[in-house]
């Protein structure tokens, strides 16, 4: 599968990472080189394979029944206001 | 022009104790911003859903109720996009591009004898709540609040099966009244219920009408949107296919700041729940345990109250209305009577107050205030100005018809006395009487009138026909 | 007092003796400190130490005076692979994302040692977030093998193997998602099992690939393995993945032997290796016969596939489980206020390391619109083909060997220009995860002073048999385990 730097550029802005020109450069090949390595996957016929999925009963989940954290979850917080917590602006 | 109409609902599952994939309280609602998190919801490294039970019985619950298929396994899926108040920056929801994932699928709905399809109902997390101090666009940052984050909702899906908006609103009534009657979604608190709404005319572009607050918003925006969209139509302007909101203040429907970068939400499969096997006996069992839903209430109502279906409708429209009027049922024994109540003054109070449990009555009141007419103590006219005063103060109807001696003047002595006074004044109207029988029912209103509807009617006719009688011979 | 090297002695020897009162557990763990203090600026093992360590020491210590009733591992030191999570304690996953990160709350299965008394010294290096197979990835340090340190110690738990291997702990946590508990014990001579998936908790296990990685134990001895997973075991209402299953005492059988057991030498995994390599596991092999197993060769086809499956499959979950590294909540904090979030975003995402973004902006690649089908799909489909080949060949045989890696430790900085290359070395190890199958790997021999791993798998839940397997060619084996 040819990949190309502008799909490269896409991914990068899906997954929120910045890459200068050379690294564009550089994450296109070897992104390229990857892929095709996957691409073995289409020499083999799998038609009819069905995924196997665990499941388990429904009875095994939670039951609904609250409990307050007893961990100190808000001391990972480094940016906040009046509890809240300060995040980028939105505009 | 045909118009097609489909929803996207979104009601929070307030019937829980728990959020969704953990164990924060799931009324979130007055709490200090950030009280109600724990690792799991606040997406910490390390940290794995535990999913409730409890929201998959009660997911279950609608989906039968609203005729859905149910697959012998859901499972869950991750969408991933990122945005601030997403505290793993993907959600955890059901998806069945690949496989049926969701709870229900292919369902229908049945209102005022139309059908609508129900293409899925699914679980699946609400996000935190972002907060501006000073507006959108010119705070320099934004503060979230996660106490919200991971609470369940139940997406339910229709086909674009509507063309009217008066539908639209009949559908949310009775979805509305579903809801209170299995208690999943108490869609009367704030922000509790979100809808999504998709038109496409004929030979048009689809419109999305993204988070429209409240069910009852829903129809004006509907109504605006059409008729923008017609208006276009006029002008020969082409309308775009874009996403819209509702504002409910200005009551117009507006362009979304067009951020319309194709989205990608690279579902998959989310590997930290296996699949849930839900099997025969939970469905039996749950089938068991489902409370009579809104269809079969009125159908009840019908048969054995002999209500009439349109008021019948009105009852089980609203959950607590139906309960209020059969626990006064249980202490007065005149189904007619009292629904007569529920579908005319007192809808009215009903209606202003949001709701019957924001009256101060009970049905205690309800039943005395039909016994008092029935009896004949006092008057219906009466029974009205007593309603008025009750629903405020909660006091018993006896009360305030004693306080206000509003006793019917049921006294043949002090009555001729009234009818007498009447008579002196309204002399041609006593001539008329005497030739055209229809006329006595306006010394009748006189006399009602001139004691303020307390003047018993039954004996008020009798004593002027006396009368008329006398004076003729 | 009894005279032993605390510094090389096994687990069980130790706490045996904490627990008659002859070894002082302040002693021995300020000894295994200075020891660390002494060798960490060679190996660079340790990302943090913990500070508490001699204090909890010194409440062993007087719980034995006492005579209080003491857990399986009262007292023995544990180093802690920096992926899993430890309150009060940093726990950075090697990435300048979470370089000052303390987790409010310990993962299951510290909260499960440290109530066997066990005491964490040490948080170890990894390959950031555990993507790697040479500990060169980490941002802050790259660890070397003790019994070479111009080559790399294996990874991502190389911190972990290379601490036991250097005598600076005397147990070790590590994680395994493709390998990265395997590959550093076959590199740095030491014994690490990957168990069956939902047979140990991943409740603080920070993810890269939830559905195929898990928490095991890495020691010196296959016995000590059998005791540090006697403690890890068991149903985590925290973890929805882990098992019904009741405890074990793993070393009760442990002695059992392998008479006439069924044992599958696999093609597969031997035919393209290291000739040194090959030469090994063929012994090996042969030294099963002498204790009585049945050896034949097995084919599994599939296994071709595998790699591409994994890969794809580990990258996509990747892709997913990282983004929630943002910098708003905990993490690194590049101060939000003024920027626009999504550059913000991406400001703080591009902190990670060149391995971690290439990986997740594959993930997203195998997961986009469009791809789904062609990759992810047909990885999960290839997943069901391995599983069923595997299982049908477990029908006949009780174990199936293999070597771990299919090269010897290598220098460091040999493989890092090229990505492919370097996955390629995980080929014998990536199936155990895929479907989910416990697999261990233990010192076999040297060549050349470099350490050879041989890897015995077997079915769903047979730990038991893997370590009894494990024990008997250990006994007559002999192979250096720690250089001090
Ligand atoms: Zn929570």
């Amino acid at each position: 599968m040819m990949v190309s730097k502008e799909e490269v550029k896409h991914l990068a802005w899906l997954a929120r990472i910045e890459l200068d020109d050379k690294e564009l450069e550089v994450y296109t090949k070897q992104v390229e080189q990857i892929i095709s390595y996957f691409d073995t996957l289409d020499k083999i016929s799998l038609e009819d394979i069905h995924i196997s999925q665990r499941s388990v009963p429904y009875s095994k989940f939670r039951d609904d029944v609250p409990k307050e954290s007893t961990d100190n979850v808000l001391s990972v917080v480094k940016n906040s206001k009046e509890k809240f917590v300060k995040a980028p602006k939105m505009a | 022009m045909k118009i097609n109409i489909g929803l996207e609902i979104h009601c929070q599952m307030t019937g829980l104790k728990s959020k969704l994939f953990c164990s924060c309280e799931a009324d979130y609602r007055g709490k200090q911003p950030n009280g109600n998190i724990c690792p799991i919801c606040l997406g910490l490294p390390g940290t794995l859903p535990l999913l409730n039970k409890k929201a998959l019985e009660n997911a279950l619950m609608l989906s039968l109720a609203l005729n859905c298929k149910i697959p012998d396994v859901v499972s869950f899926y991750r969408k991933n996009y990122f945005y601030p108040d997403l505290p793993k920056n993907f959600q955890i929801t059901q998806y069945n591009s690949y496989q049926i994932s969701s709870i229900g699928s292919g369902g229908t709905v049945e209102f005022d004898h139309k059908k609508v399809r129900i293409r899925r109902i699914q679980l699946e997390e609400d996000p935190g709540r972002l907060v501006y101090e000073s507006g959108i666009a010119t705070s320099n940052y934004t503060l979230v609040d996660y106490n919200r984050a991971g609470v369940a909702l139940m997406e339910i899906v229709t086909e674009p099966d509507f063309d009217d908006p008066k539908d639209v609103k009949l559908f949310l009534n009775k979805l509305v009244s579903v809801l209170e009657h299995l208690g999943t979604c108490d869609t009367k608190l704030d922000g509790a219920v979100r809808c999504d709404v998709n038109i496409s005319q004929e030979n048009k572009k689809k419109v999305e009408i993204k988070n429209v607050g409240s069910f009852k918003e829903v129809e004006k925006a509907l109504v605006f949107e059409i008729s923008r969209q017609k208006s276009f139509g006029i002008k020969g302007i082409e309308v775009k296919s874009e996403t819209r909101h509702w504002d409910d203040i200005r009551r117009i429907t507006i362009q979304s700041r067009t951020k319309e970068e194709e989205q990608d939400y690279r579902y998959f499969p989310e590997p930290d729940i296996p699949a849930a096997y839900l099997g025969n006996e939970l469905i039996n069992s749950l089938t068991k345990q489902m409370p009579e839903l809104p269809d079969a209430r009125k159908s009840r109502f019908v048969e054995n109250f002999g209500l009439s279906e349109q008021n019948a409708q009105i009852l089980i429209d609203e959950k607590d209305t139906a309960d209020f009027f059969e626990e006064s049922l249980k202490l007065y024994d005149d189904a007619k009577e009292i629904s007569n109540w529920f579908v005319t003054d007192l809808k009215v109070f009903i209606n202003e107050a949001n709701g019957i449990r924001s009256l101060k009555i009970k049905p205690s009141h309800i039943a005395e205030l039909v016994k008092l007419v029935n009896q004949s103590t006092i008057s219906r006219n009466t029974a009205k100005q007593i309603l008025q005063q009750i629903v405020k103060s909660g006091e018993m109807p006896s009360v305030v018809m004693n306080n206000l001696k509003a006793t019917k003047i049921s006294n043949e002595e002090a009555l001729i006395q009234i009818v007498d006074d009447v008579f002196a004044k309204e002399t041609i109207a006593v001539r008329d009487a005497l030739k055209n029988e229809k006329a006595i029912n306006f010394l009748l209103g006189k006399v009602i009138q001139s004691t303020r509807g307390r003047a018993d009617p039954k004996l008020t006719t009798e004593l002027i026909r006396k009368k008329i009688a006398s004076i003729s011979t | 007092m009894i005279t032993m090297d605390l510094l090389t002695s096994s687990a069980a020897d130790i706490v045996t003796q904490i627990k008659k009162g002859y070894v002082s557990t302040e002693e021995y763990i300020a000894k295994i400190f200075d020891h660390i203090k002494k060798v960490e600026s060679n190996v660079h093992a340790y990302i943090s130490l913990n500070d508490l360590a001699i204090e909890r020491a010194r409440e062993v210590d007087s719980a034995v005076k006492r005579g209080e009733k003491l857990g399986k591992l009262a007292g023995i030191a544990i180093a802690v692979k920096d992926n899993i999570c430890t309150s009060n304690m940093k726990t950075t996953c090697a990435s300048k994302i979470l370089e000052h990160y303390i987790p409010p709350y310990n993962a299951t299965v510290i909260e499960m040692l440290e109530r066997e008394g066990a005491i964490i010294i040490g948080k170890t290096n990894l390959d950031e977030f555990a993507m790697g197979t040479t500990t060169e990835f980490s941002r802050f340090k790259e660890t070397r093998n003790p019994w070479d340190i111009e080559r790399v110690p294996g990874g991502s738990s190389g911190g972990s193997a290379a601490s036991l291997a250097a005598g600076e702990t005397t147990l070790a946590l590590g994680s395994d998602t493709g390998g990265s508990i395997r590959c550093p014990a076959s590199f740095c001579s030491v014994v690490g099992l990957k168990p069956t998936y939902g047979l140990v908790s991943r409740f603080g296990l920070v993810s890269f690939a939830n559905s195929l990685e898990l928490i095991g134990p890495m020691c010196r001895s296959v016995y000590d393995t059998a005791l540090m997973l006697n403690c890890i075991t068991g149903r985590d209402s925290m973890d929805h993945t882990t098992l019904d299953v009741d405890t074990k005492d793993y070393t009760a059988t442990i002695t059992q032997g392998v008479k006439g057991l069924k044992i599958g030498l696999v093609r597969e995994m031997i035919s393209d290796v290291d000739e040194h390599v090959s030469k090994t596991i063929h012994d090996a092999a042969s030294k099963f016969e002498s204790l009585g197993a049945n050896l034949n060769e097995v084919s599994i086809d599939s296994l071709q596939y595998a790699l591409a499956s994994y890969y794809t499959i580990a990258m996509a979950e990747a892709s997913s489980n990282l983004a929630r590294y943002d910098g708003v909540r905990y993490g690194i904090d590049m101060g939000p206020e003024g920027f626009e979030w999504n550059s913000y975003y991406t400001k703080v995402r591009s902190n990670f390391g060149d391995v971690v973004k290439r990986r997740i902006i594959i993930g997203t690649y195998v997961l986009s619109s469009g791809y789904y089908g062609k990759y992810y799909l047909k990885a999960q489909k290839v997943r069901t083909l391995i599983k069923q080949e595997f299982a049908s060949l477990f029908k006949t045989y009780d174990l199936l060997i293999a070597p771990t890696m299919p090269i010897l430790p290598f220098k460091i900085g040999e493989k890092t220009m090229d990505p492919l290359h370097m996955y390629m070395t995980d080929i014998d190890t990536v199936a155990a995860n895929l479907i989910g199958i416990p697999s261990i790997s233990i010192p076999c021999a040297f060549t050349d002073g470099l350490p050879i791993g041989l890897q015995i798998m077997g079915d769903h839940l047979s730990e038991e048999l893997l370590i009894r397997a494990a024990y008997a060619f250990e006994e007559i084996t002999d192979v250096k385990k720690v250089i001090v």
